[in-house]
């Protein structure tokens, strides 16, 4: 008899404690887990987004250029070139200290928009430095650094140039020749000169000229033409650059 | 007789005690359920929160976006731009000049907003440079090298 009541008393116990454990197991551990794992999970998914979008303001290229075209000088125009893989939004457009919001800004890879500065009015004699601001938080500051509004209300530029984007096969040496007005014209001081290109990346490289107009490009590689064309800068109807893509 | 009461007692005393036995563990089991479904709420709500605020503090994203001076030099202007998605507290360092000065008072910039801070009292010079730092409650930090034109 004591031996059954022992073990009676014993198996109550044991069972009893056995669904407690079991009921704190499911009833605090389990959903204590359950939820720390759920917020982990959120977290990762966070470090995630921001990497990605880290990655995307990186890469993010985008080129402005503020010209002037003289039907509706002195109003300055504004072109916002897309160079980059992804959509760029630009929220604000600053005119040396002052901020101007845009909406509906937004720019399609490899493409452009234009707009027209209508709201801000030029003071003469002055120099303008004009940056745009992505939602990205990437700021871009327009292509030449300033342009100049002169006593007599014209626009000036600082310096024109000529952008040289290689991304032809294989690396090695790119000799350029740049010439004014066409194939027969003078060489540009600088001219002829070399830009070098590793097997794997695009090279970038710019030459200044020395006014707007019509120059003839010739680059080779290894005596083969990979490009030979004229290009021309239409300041003040267009930008004060040019790009040379091959 | 006697045999006949101590069979009774026998046959009833195990009941008491397997009865009391079951109380004692169902008390103290009850007791331990109850502080391990408390600790393991506290704990797992200070798990959350905790995550949460290290995942606020990791998506903090902000940058100085413009710096300008008056032109006698006496005053600082700085734009600052919160382009993440969590709404953020700042200050602005220049040198040894902190603003806002008090330890208690922050500059709150909300998500997806640039705000122009308040004209900084300073001593600058034509061609200086200065180096601005913007501070977050978090810890995160933005800088801007301004050269005094």
């Amino acid at each position: 008899m004591p031996i059954t009541d022992i073990s009676f008393r014993r198996g109550t116990s044991t069972i009893l404690g056995t669904l407690i454990f079991v009921g704190i197991m499911f009833t605090a551990i389990i959903p204590m887990m359950l939820v720390m794992k759920q917020v982990d999970t959120i977290h990762e998914m966070r470090k995630y987004e921001l990497t990605r979008l880290d990655e995307e303001r990186i890469r993010e290229e985008v080129y402005v250029y503020a010209f002037s075209p003289p039907e509706t000088s002195p109003i300055l125009t504004l072109r916002v070139e897309n160079r980059g893989d992804f959509v760029v939004k630009i929220v604000r457009i600053w005119i040396n200290d002052s901020p101007h919001l845009v909406e509906d800004f937004a720019v399609q890879p490899m493409s452009w928009i234009e707009m027209q500065l209508d709201y801000f009015t030029p003071i003469l004699d002055k120099h303008y430095f004009i940056k745009v601001t992505t939602d990205r938080g990437s700021l871009f500051y327009e292509d030449s650094g300033s342009i100049y509004f002169n006593i007599n209300g014209e626009w000036e530029a600082e310096n024109f140039a000529i952008f040289f984007i290689i991304s032809y096969q294989g690396g090695g040496y790119f000799d350029v020749e740049v010439k004014q007005g066409s194939d027969a014209g003078p060489h540009v001081e600088g001219s002829p000169f070399s830009i070098h290109k590793s097997a794997q990346q695009t090279a970038f490289d710019y030459l200044s000229v020395p006014a707007a107009g019509t120059y003839h490009v010739k680059i080779t590689k290894s005596s083969q033409v990979i490009y030979n064309d004229c290009v021309t800068i239409y300041w003040p109807d267009g930008p004060r650059s040019v790009t040379v893509c091959r | 007789m006697s045999e006949k009461r101590n069979s009774r007692s026998r046959a009833f005393s195990p009941v008491i005690s397997a009865v009391i036995l079951s109380t004692v563990v169902l008390v103290v089991g009850g007791a331990v359920w109850a502080f391990s479904q408390g600790a393991m709420t506290i704990t797992a709500e200070d798990y959350v929160e905790a995550v949460i605020n290290m995942t606020d503090t990791i998506s903090e994203r902000f940058i100085v976006e413009h710096v300008s001076n008056n032109s006698v030099g006496s005053l600082l202007y700085v734009w600052v731009f919160n382009y993440g998605d969590v709404d953020i507290d700042i200050k602005v360092n220049v040198g040894s000049i902190i603003y806002p000065e008090n330890s208690n008072d922050w500059i709150a910039v909300a998500s997806g907003e640039m705000v122009p801070i308040d004209p900084i009292e300073v001593i600058l010079t034509k061609g200086e440079e200065l180096n601005i730092k913007t501070c977050s409650r978090r810890g995160n930090n933005a800088y801007y090298r301004y050269l005094v034109p």
